[in-house]
């Protein structure tokens, strides 16, 4: 059984009476690859929130010409909190030249664009056949906040992860060997920021950060600290979480976001987390080879065979399109040289005790070899790595691209054509840098569909339906 | 390039105040923040810590100083455009300079200063930011902020005042995109200040109507706006009679809010603290006077007609 609260709106069966419980949707063409139902053309049921093989009576929607899919997740995601709200703050220019929302007796107002505001971000979701967000980072002294932002999303179900890896008290209980003390406090946080799984960034790089310093190197102490590792803080984190019994394991974030070379850094990571569950955010940002920028090539091969072998382990692709956004993160020190390298706006919010959000808005350019190279490492690793329940679509709204640009991630997965007139952009230096044009799969919905398999029962599979 | 104030009581080894008088203004700011709470990394308190003062005109607030740069009225950009140029050790002239009011030694010692700091703070009032050059000025002054992190950790922070004017600025954000000045007159937000800000809005005498919660426009705005307000039915919601309500067609007086009425305030980086009444009041708080207003509006028919649910283009 699902979690309460997972069934969207209006679902619950005490909410519904009499014919209201149930609903019929005909003649749709479905798609649902744990089931292996590939295509085919059927009716329907559905009975208090669950499918039965027929019913009686309730609301029939003709979905004659349409795609029934299951729904979408979106497993790492900034859509509610101080950092979003900020970058709202920064990109009034984007705001004028979206699209807007008009309100209705029954709709609220909104822009999309960058940086969309909330109800508008329920909108664009909902339009797209995704039901649940997981808003990927809540420091726990603003959570309040992101919640009341939460709440102003309508239509999809939401979940938050609370950020933990540079929390001071827990780097000094660590530092101390307190490990159980370290773990209960783990535990309070997940409930006091109501989260639903805990988020690791760039762990001990952040607290560095406070001091205008980062963390490069898994196995050297953190600023301010004699024994506390990178790596240690990791992999603390990673056991208390599965002692916890938490359904989402640990939420990570790596070191050494976007530097060239950092394909070692998260190669190292992943060995010290055998063992334990874990969630690997953006990986796209982590698979970086080369010593320097010029140098840059793509190493995803190399992690999608690890990542392969190792099936403790889900990711999501973290992937880059092409064109204007925003990038937010907790990676402090990393956007502090984003701004020196591009010179545009910068924002930077720190937190006490843990955490600090940076904000700059960038533009990936098909013409820039790093840009075109991130570009072909997304779509590299969501081709390359076989077991398409373990990694995720995502491109880390806002950092890769908006979220509402995911169906153009979906063609360029689906279609070995399509992905070749778009490599025609890039830059000629790009050869022997990317093994994309090497790749000929393409997806299918029928087995790449981006479902998080803790939370969702298959055979719940809600009505879910794209034009 | 700002914190919250925790991170200032717990590092910032460096203060700078920038057209403010905190002494007066914020009085608590100083022991509860940022001069005087020893931490963990500041033991000893205000010892640990040096504080600039950059205003005009000697205020209480220089006594708590350590430094006190008397800047020349309306060269506040001037000012920070020098120091820009001295931390990147670009030349400067004398004449430049002289302009801002101040000497050669005095600024080499402020750019010395905040280089050797750990952790710098610019806290910026309406000294700074509502006078001659207003958001340049600010602009400049985070633009500075910025570019110390190239040599140390440095964040910039406005002193805000009157209540909850961040958390208004905050919620407008994320359900709008923009923190205010915004006109709603075509079904979806666009923003203009200088265009649609109140005061605008009101001068040109644009709207037919005037809701007023929790604020008093009759005290501050101009003549002309005010003028307005007595012509067009206004509303107004507050706990106390004020300037405004006096002359508004309609007063309901409120619950207090954080003393009888429940809710959250932003405080001014940002943090949201919950508001836990110690007082009952008599009084609806000013939600539930919104809600059940709202809750008639939507009972009438649908003025709005026909629209698109969404433009790709903005007109």
């Amino acid at each position: 059984m699902r979690p309460r609260g997972c069934v969207p709106r209006g679902w619950q069966s005490e909410n519904l009476k009499g014919p209201d419980r149930m609903l019929r949707i005909t003649g749709g063409t479905v798609y649902d690859p744990a089931n292996g139902i590939n295509g085919e053309v059927r009716d329907l049921d559905v009975e208090d929130g669950k499918f039965v093989s027929s019913v009686t009576g309730g609301r029939t929607i003709d979905a004659t010409g349409l795609v029934i899919f299951p729904e979408g997740v979106d497993v790492h995601t900034h859509v509610a909190g101080g950092s979003i709200n900020f970058a709202r703050a920064m990109t009034p220019e984007d705001h004028r030249r979206t699209q807007a929302f008009i309100r209705s007796q029954t709709r609220r107002s909104g822009l999309g664009g960058m940086a969309p505001t909330t109800f508008a971000t329920g909108y664009l979701y909902a339009g797209m056949g995704f039901t649940t967000v997981n808003e990927a980072a809540v420091p726990v002294l603003s959570a309040p906040h992101t919640h009341e932002e939460i709440a102003d999303i309508p239509i999809v179900d939401k979940s938050c992860l609370v950020l933990m890896a540079n929390n001071e008290i827990m780097l000094d209980l660590l530092e101390a060997g307190e490990y159980e003390r370290a773990k209960r406090m783990v535990a309070w946080h997940v409930w006091a920021a109501k989260a639903y799984g805990v988020k690791a960034v760039n762990p001990g790089g952040v607290a560095a950060w406070k001091w205008g310093k980062d963390a490069k190197q898994r196995s050297e102490p953190v600023e301010g600290y004699k024994n506390t590792t990178p790596g240690s803080i990791a992999a603390s984190l990673a056991k208390i979480i599965d002692e916890l019994g938490l359904p989402h394991p640990i939420h990570l974030h790596c070191n050494n976001l976007g530097a060239p070379g950092n394909v070692s850094t998260t190669l190292e990571t992943m060995k010290h987390l055998e063992g334990h569950r874990a969630h690997l955010a953006h990986l796209q940002y982590h698979a970086c080879g080369g010593d320097d920028w010029h140098a840059m090539k793509f190493e995803a091969a190399q992690l999608a065979e690890y990542f392969n072998a190792h099936p403790n382990m889900t990711t999501d692709a973290g992937a880059v399109l092409f064109g204007d956004t925003v990038t937010i993160t907790a990676d402090g020190p990393w956007q502090h040289l984003l701004y020196k390298l591009t010179g545009r706006k910068w924002g930077n919010l720190d937190v006490e005790n843990e955490t600090g959000c940076g904000i700059v808005p960038s533009s990936y350019r098909p013409s820039n070899l790093v840009n075109a190279v991130q570009w072909a490492t997304g779509l590299e690793l969501l081709l390359l790595i076989d077991d398409a329940w373990r990694v995720f679509l995502s491109t880390d709204h806002p950092n890769g691209a908006c979220f509402w640009r995911y169906p153009e991630i979906i063609q360029l997965l689906m279609c070995a054509d399509y992905r070749k007139e778009c490599m025609a952009q890039l830059p000629p230096e790009i050869k022997n840098r990317i093994t994309l044009p090497e790749i000929d799969r393409e997806c299918m919905s029928f087995e790449n569909c981006p479902v998080e398999m803790e939370r969702i029962e298959r055979a719940e599979i809600q009505q879910c339906i794209a034009a | 390039m700002t914190c919250t104030l925790g991170e200032v009581k717990n590092r910032a080894d460096f203060i700078v105040y920038w057209g403010g008088n905190p002494a007066e203004c914020h009085p608590r700011h100083f022991t509860k923040y940022a001069l005087m709470p020893k931490s963990q990394f500041l033991p000893r308190g205000r010892k640990d810590r040096t504080m600039v003062l950059v205003d005009i005109r000697e205020t209480k607030s220089v006594k708590a100083s350590d430094v006190f740069l008397q800047v020349r009225p309306g060269k506040d950009f001037e000012l920070i455009t020098v120091l820009r140029a001295m931390i990147k050790d670009q030349p400067i002239s004398e004449a430049q300079i002289a302009e801002t009011g101040l000497s050669v030694e005095q600024l080499q010692d402020f750019v010395a200063r905040m280089k050797a700091a750990r952790f710098g703070v610019f806290f910026f009032g309406m000294g700074l930011s509502m006078t001659r050059g207003k958001h340049m000025n600010s602009a400049a002054l985070l633009t500075l902020a910025a570019e110390m992190n190239a040599f140390t950790k440095f964040v910039a922070m406005p002193m805000r005042g009157h209540g909850n004017v961040t958390g208004a600025d905050v919620i407008m954000r994320w359900q709008t995109g923009y923190p205010f000045g915004i006109s709603f007159n075509r079904g979806y937000p666009r923003y203009n200040p200088g265009e649609f800000s109140t005061v605008d809005v009101l001068v040109r005498g644009d709207t037919d109507c005037a809701f007023i919660i929790g604020a008093d426009p009759g005290a501050t705005m101009p003549k002309p706006a005010i003028e307005h307000l007595k012509r067009v039915p206004t509303i107004v919601l507050d706990p106390h009679v004020t300037h405004t309500s006096k002359m508004a067609r309609v007063h309901i007086t409120t619950a207090p809010a954080g003393i009888s009425a429940p809710g959250t305030a932003y405080r001014m980086d940002e943090i949201p603290l919950p508001l836990r009444p110690a007082l009952e009041s008599p009084y609806p708080s000013d939600e539930e006077v919104v809600r059940r207003i709202k809750e008639t509006i939507l009972k009438k028919p649908d003025w709005m007609g026909e629209r698109p649910q969404m433009l790709t283009t903005q007109v």
